[in-house]
């Protein structure tokens, strides 16, 4: 039998659920989403002894700015919105990046509000607040737009790397190198993620390169090194047709890749890996508590994901006779 | 085709180069002069040119087909080694690595169609790495113009712009961008294979290849030489089966040219085969039937051409041809001929008095009794008007004796039965017999004429056998009067007698019958019953009357009186003339006298036969002042019906009639009426062969204007004034 106790938290966090579900969706222009308001248990009140109670603060007030209404970009902001409640409000960019900018600049003037943006041209627009605490994330390439400052810091875009690697070790024991093709940009990131599988035994690779044929070029010619590639979604040097070339490549030679996202399992990854959304809402809070706190953006420009949302192609697995390890079966997913 | 010829020949004769010149022409003389061409020939030679018009057309068709194949194929390869080059050169643009670019460079020489390859810096001005197969120029291989790369450096293009330019027959021109592509910003967060991700796109350089397709163009047009052979030899195999199968297919036709050559040559009896294919057999039947209608026609033909068509006898060309084959014959020692002539004695009577008609009729009825007598293989001939001939093969004098006789006995009992009339007729025969062949056809004919004219001396329905020595001259028979006519015509000697007229009914002015005669020996002059005839038989009256009428003109101008007035004599033969008003006209102008002293005499009989061809002459004539007279009225068929409407000015009645006036009362009545009539008509009356005074009481008393006969005055060469 549930008791009384638990069966009321769950009445009001059932009700909650609901009043954030008929919360009607924000329409053009930007509405401002009142996160729904957050029902805390408190523990057994034990009476203190004699303490001057202290001074309270109110918390700085939260804008969450959504690039558009992705469900990637929207989940994350709703996490947020949940767990940081009343203080929480939600604005979607519209097409135009001056007006975007313009909205944003009623801001300026706000002593206590702290900023998160999701996505590229809200991160962007975001980057002009440049006396806000702005965090970013569902950022890839944020090196490129310059979005890393004193008071603007980041949460990965990408999942958790060593959790990754780790999976990529349980997947093929025998795997010794791994390339990463990327822009220019990413030097701390792939000394992270080189130290990361180094852990697992294996030797990441990395190429710089500036456009898609220098990408495709690059896959190719590190064939003979490595048994495997990492594509990270680096979309200025990744075209469709190169994707669909490179992959196509990848299946003819046997190569392991770990695709960014699910529905490249269909074009011959061996697993996808991708952010998941609540950890990043976590990370994003995490930050947001350490800025309001600390007063300022202390710590590093990115901070990484500690879970990784995998999915396994059993299908270029069974191709490149691996063996799933049992506790990643529940990964496993068979390509359309 | 001769034209063509001809026009072959004249481009010939205006080129140079003499041999060859010589050569051709005569190659062209050959086939211009190659006689007849043959169907066989024809055909296989219009399939012939239908063969090489259908082998250039399908040379060519499969030339430009290929072609287009061959340019297709190139674009399409085009395409692809563009997409290739476009792989190959990522290092050049990728990495400053001289051995990256030599290795993709080199790639290129393992494929010899790419003849040249650039790679073009995002300008399209600086080359940034090319290749050149061996020593190969490329002729008009410019660098790329602002607008080619404005055209190629578009991308907002779904697809990359290829330019293709055709170099010569066997090269092509490709330039094309390199394109870098990169997704949209936030493009790969939920990353979609299937939903249309927006890229950004940059050109980044240029491929510029030449492709050369020389060798597969040559090695198209060596097997295009080998098929065309390989088609010719095999049309040529065509033809020459085609060439056998057409001879064989008119091989019928053929067979036909045998007969049909015969039947060109003039013979008929020739059967044409009517059996085997359908068509030759029709054609087969079609011919039989020709010939036979052409021997029918043959046959009407030679009857035409040798027999009379009203006798139904042969005709004078074909007895002179008999005569003269049997003249030969007999020259050559056969056994002797006769040759018979028959001359009908009043056949001019009947003619004249009962018509045409009755006198065709008395000819048929003759030749009908002709061809009863004569034997079997003798020929009897119509010569000419109502002359007969008779060629007795085999006969001796006795026999010809025989023959003759019984001609004669035979018309002595021949009896013509014409308008209720019983006329006995008559003829003369004379003989000669052809016993030496020494002598030309038409002396025989001469020496027949002249024996017919001995019996016609001894009295009707005689004969006479021609006998050297005994007989007369020649000229005295019909036979001789052509000379002579034709002489005195030639001459000039015709001599005109003046018999006058006097008015009746006091009337002004000189009028007088003109007669024809001819000078005879002694002074004298022959008159028209001796030679008329004869001048007639021989178509020589018109020449007599245009000569009567030329000297009267003369007279008339002599005399300078127009009150003298010349009544002329005109035969049937005249009015056969074409331009009659033309020679009256140019003879009034030449001796400068006026119709108006002319009167033309044409007998009734010869007005009736040719009334319709003589009414517009006579309306002309008046019209042009000469007045008409007609002869003999009344002896005939005399009517008025046809007068009322033909231009006549005087009525010569009918000297019988005259000569009864006195003594018969119906004949009284008759002139009587005839004058009233012509009184009424406004025709005047001339009475002929006025023999005595009470005539002449009578014919005043009747109301005829004029009168003339010896009694008045007889006929005398020179002008006198009648008695009064």
């Amino acid at each position: 039998m549930i008791s009384m106790h638990w069966r009321s938290i769950i009445l009001v966090s059932g009700l909650a659920l609901l009043q954030s579900c008929a919360q009607p969706e924000p329409k053009e222009p930007p509405v401002v989403e009142i996160a729904p308001p957050v029902i805390i248990v408190k523990p057994p009140v034990v009476e203190p002894v004699v303490e001057p109670p202290p001074v309270v603060v109110a918390p700085p007030r939260v804008v969450i700015l959504v690039s558009d209404r992705t469900t990637a970009y929207s989940e994350v902001a709703k996490a947020l919105a949940k767990d940081l409640g009343e203080r929480a409000s939600i604005r979607y960019m519209k097409g135009n990046q001056a007006r975007n900018i313009k909205m944003l600049s009623e801001y300026k003037a706000e002593e206590r509000i702290q900023l998160v943006s999701i996505g590229l041209s809200a991160s962007v627009a975001a980057k002009t607040l440049k006396d806000k605490q702005v965090i970013f994330c569902q950022v890839f390439n944020y090196h490129g737009h310059g979005l890393v400052s004193d008071k603007h810091k980041g949460v990965s875009m990408l999942p958790s790397i060593s959790q990754t690697f780790k999976a990529w070790r349980a997947l093929a024991p025998n795997t010794t190198d791994i390339s990463i093709i990327t822009g220019p940009g990413f030097d701390k990131m792939i000394k992270t993620a080189q130290a990361a599988a180094k852990k697992v035994g294996i030797t990441l690779h990395h190429n710089v390169v500036n456009s898609d044929k220098e990408f495709q070029y690059s896959y190719k010619n590190m064939a003979n090194k490595v048994q495997g590639y990492w594509l990270l979604p680096d979309n200025r040097v990744l075209s469709g047709s190169v994707l669909r070339d490179v992959m196509t490549f990848s299946v003819r030679n046997s190569k392991q890749v770990a695709v960014f996202s699910e529905e490249l399992l269909n074009l011959g990854g061996l697993f996808s890996v991708a952010s998941d959304n609540r950890d990043v809402a976590r990370q994003v809070l995490k930050r947001l508590e350490q800025g309001e706190k600390e007063g300022d953006m202390m710590g590093p420009d990115i901070t990484y994901l500690n879970k990784v949302d995998l999915r396994i192609n059993s299908v270029m697995a069974e191709r490149l006779n691996l063996a799933i390890p049992k506790q990643y079966t529940k990964y496993v997913s068979s390509p359309k | 085709m001769d034209r063509s010829v001809s026009q072959f020949k004249r481009i010939l004769s205006q080129l140079g180069g003499v041999g060859l010149r010589k050569r051709l022409l005569r190659l062209s003389d050959r086939f211009e002069n190659r006689g007849p061409k043959s169907l066989a020939n024809r055909i296989l030679l219009l399939q012939f040119i239908w063969a090489i018009f259908i082998y250039a057309l399908v040379i060519a068709v499969l030339w430009f087909a290929t072609n287009l194949v061959i340019e297709n194929s190139v674009r399409n390869q085009g395409e692809a080694w563009v997409a290739k080059l476009d792989e190959l050169g990522i290092p050049i643009y990728a990495t400053d690595d001289p051995e990256q670019l030599k290795l993709a460079i080199s790639y290129l020489r393992n494929f010899p169609e790419i003849a040249v390859a650039r790679y073009l810096d995002v300008s399209g001005k600086e080359v940034i790495a090319d290749y050149k197969r061996g020593d190969d120029v490329i002729k008009n291989f410019s660098p790329l113009t602002e607008e080619i790369i404005q055209q190629l450096g578009r991308t907002d293009v779904v697809q990359k712009t290829l330019l293709f330019d055709k170099m010569g027959t066997s090269r092509m021109r490709i330039s094309a961008p390199i394109w870098v592509k990169s997704i949209a910003n936030d493009g790969m967060i939920n990353y979609s294979l299937d939903a249309k991700t927006d890229e950004k796109v940059e050109t980044i350089g240029y491929i510029d290849i030449v492709m050369d397709y020389s060798k597969v163009t040559r090695d198209l047009n060596r097997n295009l030489s080998y098929a065309s052979m390989i088609i010719a030899a095999l049309m040529l195999v065509a033809i020459f089966l085609m060439r056998i199968m057409v001879h064989w297919a008119l091989m019928p036709l053929s067979r036909l040219e045998e007969p049909l050559t015969r039947l060109a040559n003039g013979e008929i009896d020739v059967t044409v085969n009517s059996t085997g294919d359908k068509e030759i057999a029709r054609i087969g039947v079609a011919l039989n039937t020709t010939i036979s209608a052409l021997k029918e026609r043959d046959e009407a033909l030679r009857q035409m051409v040798n027999h009379d068509t009203l006798t139904g006898l042969s005709n004078r060309k074909y007895f002179v041809e008999r005569l003269n084959q049997e003249i030969e014959r007999i020259a050559r020692g056969g056994v002797s001929a006769a040759l018979f002539f028959f001359d009908l004695d009043r056949f001019k009577y009947i003619n004249d008095t009962y018509g045409h008609a009755a006198g065709d009729q008395l000819l048929i009825q003759i030749a009908g009794l002709l061809k009863k007598r004569t034997r079997e293989n003798d020929l009897a001939a119509r010569f000419g008007g109502d002359e007969f001939t008779l060629l007795a093969y085999n006969v001796n004098p006795l026999k010809v004796h025989e023959i003759a006789q019984s001609f004669i006995d035979l018309m002595r009992e021949f009896t013509f039965y014409e308008a209720g009339d019983m006329l006995k007729i008559h003829f003369s025969i004379g003989v000669t017999i052809i016993d030496d062949g020494l002598r030309a056809a038409d002396e025989y004919l001469k020496e027949a004429d002249a024996a017919v004219h001995q019996a016609k001396a001894r009295g009707r329905n005689g004969f006479s056998i021609f006998e050297h020595g005994t007989q007369g001259s020649t000229a005295e028979s019909g036979v001789g009067w052509h000379d002579r006519l034709k002489e005195v015509l030639l001459n000039n000697q015709t001599v005109l007698y003046y018999q006058p007229l006097i008015g009746l009914k006091g009337q002004q002015g000189s009028m007088h019958e003109v007669l024809l005669r001819l000078p005879d020996v002694d002074d004298k002059v022959i008159t028209p019953g001796a030679f008329m005839p004869a001048a007639e038989r021989f178509g020589l009256m018109k020449e007599f009357d245009s000569q009567v009428i030329k000297k009267a003109a003369q007279v008339l101008s002599e005399l300078g009186d127009p009150q003298v007035v010349f009544s002329l004599n005109l035969s049937e033969q005249f009015f056969s003339k074409q331009d009659i008003p033309e020679f009256l006209e140019d003879v009034m102008k030449t001796h400068q006298v006026v119709p108006e002293q002319f009167i033309f005499e044409l007998s009734e009989q010869q007005v009736l036969r040719h009334l319709d061809e003589l009414r517009p002459i006579f309306a002309e004539l008046s019209e042009r002042g000469f007045r008409f007279a007609i002869d003999d009225f009344g002896a005939g068929f005399g009517s008025f019906k046809y007068i009322k409407d033909f231009k006549v000015d005087f009525l010569k009645i009918d000297s019988t009639l005259i000569e009864h006036l006195a003594m018969d009362s119906i004949t009284r009545v008759t002139v009587r009426s005839i004058v009233e009539v012509a009184a009424e008509l406004n025709i005047q009356t001339i009475a002929k062969n006025v023999s005595d005074e009470a005539c002449v009481t009578i014919l005043q008393e009747f109301g005829v204007d004029f009168a003339q006969g010896n009694h008045i005055a007889a006929p005398s060469d020179k002008l006198s004034k009648a008695k009064s």
